[in-house]
């Protein structure tokens, strides 16, 4: 079995009250516990899809950097 | 104070990014935001201090000019999107002077200000005031430096409800008292325990905390751990009036 991690980080980041808005639909849609698990399985969903089509997360990644 | 215009010119406009909203993610995020705009390269060190300033400032104020109506979730255009605008002149005059060193007639060619910096700056000076219920704690291990900064609060208004000299005791005090306001040397002990102390009281009470160092920009590399608010030691009563008004309005607002 893997050894313990030693610590936990909080990681702060900056989003809209709309993006908010967003994340806690999605948090009630996918019924996830609270507002920190809904971000940690969006998280674990961008990667996992990465991984598994890296050529449409590159393209989609592209359009969000540069969209208006 | 140390001399601005030697300064590492990234690190002063992060200072000044960070100081503009008291907080150091808004600010590194408006920092990112705004120099992915200009065509400067920001780790040049061909480019001066007053030439990044006045990059950062007009594109903070073109990109706020520039905003496009219902943006992409999640892109910087609706962070963008979402920015304050700049404070007014003579804020970002204080600020310029009093919080980064510059001398005012510097700071007003960045701010492309037509009128003589110096009354100006004199009648903002004048002005700063704060609400009477303004709490500080003062983390500072040097006695006559901690008494000087209490001298100043209290000529200020603000009520100090707390001083520590170490790490613990800094921590400690904040989670009891929970002040307004942090005043904290860099280096507790000639070491950066000052950072660890404040990582810590982070966790358990939110405030802005205001650095005094001798060495701004060893605690400017945009890491994780870093202060919102940062003067440079030897201060005048000048600087950390700015810096404790400023932060004060700032988080009421």
């Amino acid at each position: 079995m893997a050894a313990h991690e030693k610590r936990l980080s909080k990681l702060q980041i900056l989003v809209t009250d709309s993006e908010l808005e967003n994340i806690d639909d999605w948090r009630f849609a996918h019924r996830a516990e609270n507002r920190s698990s809904a971000v940690r399985e969006l998280i674990a969903l961008g990667l996992s899809l990465t991984e598994e089509h890296p050529d449409a997360a590159e393209e989609k990644l592209r359009l969000i950097r540069k969209a208006p | 104070m140390l001399n601005v215009m030697t300064r590492p010119p990234l690190a002063v406009v992060r200072q000044f990014s960070r100081a503009v909203f008291a907080d150091r993610l808004i600010g590194d995020e408006l920092l990112r935001l705004t120099m992915a705009r200009v065509s400067i390269d920001p780790t040049s060190s061909s480019s001066s201090v007053v030439d990044m300033m006045s990059a950062f400032l007009h594109s903070w104020r073109m990109a706020v000019k520039e905003r496009v109506a219902n943006p992409t979730l999640f892109s910087d255009a609706a962070l963008i999107d979402s920015l304050p605008v700049p404070p007014e002149d003579s804020r970002l005059l204080l600020l310029m002077v009093d919080a980064l060193g510059l001398q005012p007639e510097t700071a007003a060619q960045v701010i492309g200000l037509k009128r003589d910096p110096i009354p100006l700056l004199h009648a903002t000076r004048n002005a700063l005031a704060v609400e009477t219920s303004a709490t500080a704690l003062v983390v500072e291990n040097e006695p006559l430096i901690a008494a000087d900064i209490r001298g100043i609060l209290d000529r200020l208004g603000v009520n100090v409800c707390g001083q520590a000299r170490t790490a613990p005791a800094a921590v400690e005090k904040a989670a009891a008292n929970r002040p307004d306001i942090i005043l904290a040397d860099y280096n507790l002990d000639g070491n950066t325990t000052g950072v660890e102390a404040m990582t810590q009281i982070s966790e358990v009470h939110d405030c802005p905390v205001v650095f005094i160092t001798g060495f701004p920009d060893r605690v400017l590399h945009g890491d994780e751990i870093e202060p919102d608010f940062v003067i440079s030691k030897p201060y005048t009563p000048d600087n950390v009036r700015a810096a404790v008004v400023h932060c004060l309005d700032v988080r009421r607002a």
